[in-house]
């Protein structure tokens, strides 16, 4: 299933589809929400939103509730076939603990990064034990290459217990991760 | 048959398509109405979208210019809101 249409809208559209089945037979009903600016680059963004704004899926796990946030900003290509192709321009993921002023957890992807760290990392509000000291997550840019947001519905479930929302969830997952690895971004066009 | 086990309590529900789902309480005012028309269409204008950067960067204590600025140097706060904005920013014309 290439992720291709012959309108960025069309293949965004897929795009976003798609997320969506996967959302709401895993981890939430929340829907993502596809935004494109019209005449500027051939971009768009993936988010929650409810009335138009921003806004985290409540997730319930076994530390509490827990906010997440999805949003994804892509970009397209036309092939030699003038379909269009996406790619990742950037992403955030988030997870938030109720009544926590910033994530616990950040995944960030930028394709063009703001200094030399990577561009795929891992940051947050916790404290890591570093030999004698102590260092903020935040202050770091742990590598972690592309993570998807099929591995991070997994750890939602898996590792923070949240109650999936289907029977077959782990094949799902499975099978969506499989697609977006081999269909949507091959190695080396992420 | 599987049955998924009781979600979250105390969670605002809305209205989307043929059901209702869940989403976290916002922080930010209410859009105006023919902005969440463009937003739920999925296409913005320019103007549109300079439009709904400016009201995440208000919701964040910010004006339009700094939130952007900001965004593009990566110091906006760390919270949902601000993980919109830089993306936001990512659409728009250097």
């Amino acid at each position: 299933m290439p992720i291709t249409g012959r309108t960025l809208a069309e293949a965004s559209a897929k795009f976003r589809d798609h997320l969506n089945d996967v959302l709401a037979r895993t981890v939430t009903p929340t829907r993502l929400i596809m935004v494109e600016a019209v005449g500027s680059l051939s971009r768009f963004q993936l988010a929650f939103r409810q009335g138009g704004a921003p806004v985290e899926a409540p997730l319930s796990t076994r530390f509490g509730r827990v906010g997440l946030y999805l949003g994804q900003t892509c970009e397209s290509t036309v092939g030699d076939d003038g379909l269009h192709r996406l790619r990742t321009v950037s992403y955030r993921y988030t997870l938030t603990p109720d009544g926590a002023r910033e994530p616990l957890v950040r995944w960030e992807y930028e394709k063009k990064p703001k200094g030399p760290y990577c561009r795929h990392h891992l940051q947050g509000d916790l404290a890591l034990p570093f030999g004698r000291t102590t260092v903020p997550l935040n202050d770091l840019h742990l590598p972690t290459g592309f993570t998807t947001v099929e591995e991070v519905l997994r750890f939602c479930i898996v590792d923070l217990g949240g109650p999936p929302l289907s029977e077959n969830w782990d094949a799902i997952l499975t099978r969506s991760y499989e697609l977006f690895k081999e269909d949507f971004a091959p190695r080396g066009q992420l | 048959m599987f049955t998924p086990k009781r979600k979250c309590k105390n969670v605002l529900f809305v209205a989307r398509g043929n059901g209702r789902v869940p989403v976290r309480t916002q922080t930010m005012s209410p859009l105006p109405q023919d902005l969440q028309n463009a937003v739920q269409q999925g296409r913005l204008t320019e103007a549109q979208l300079r439009e709904l950067i400016a009201l995440e960067a208000k919701a964040l204590d910010l004006d339009y210019a700094e939130a952007v600025k900001r965004a593009r140097e990566g110091r906006l706060p760390k919270n949902h809101i601000g993980a919109d904005l830089e993306l936001l920013v990512d659409l728009l014309a250097a």
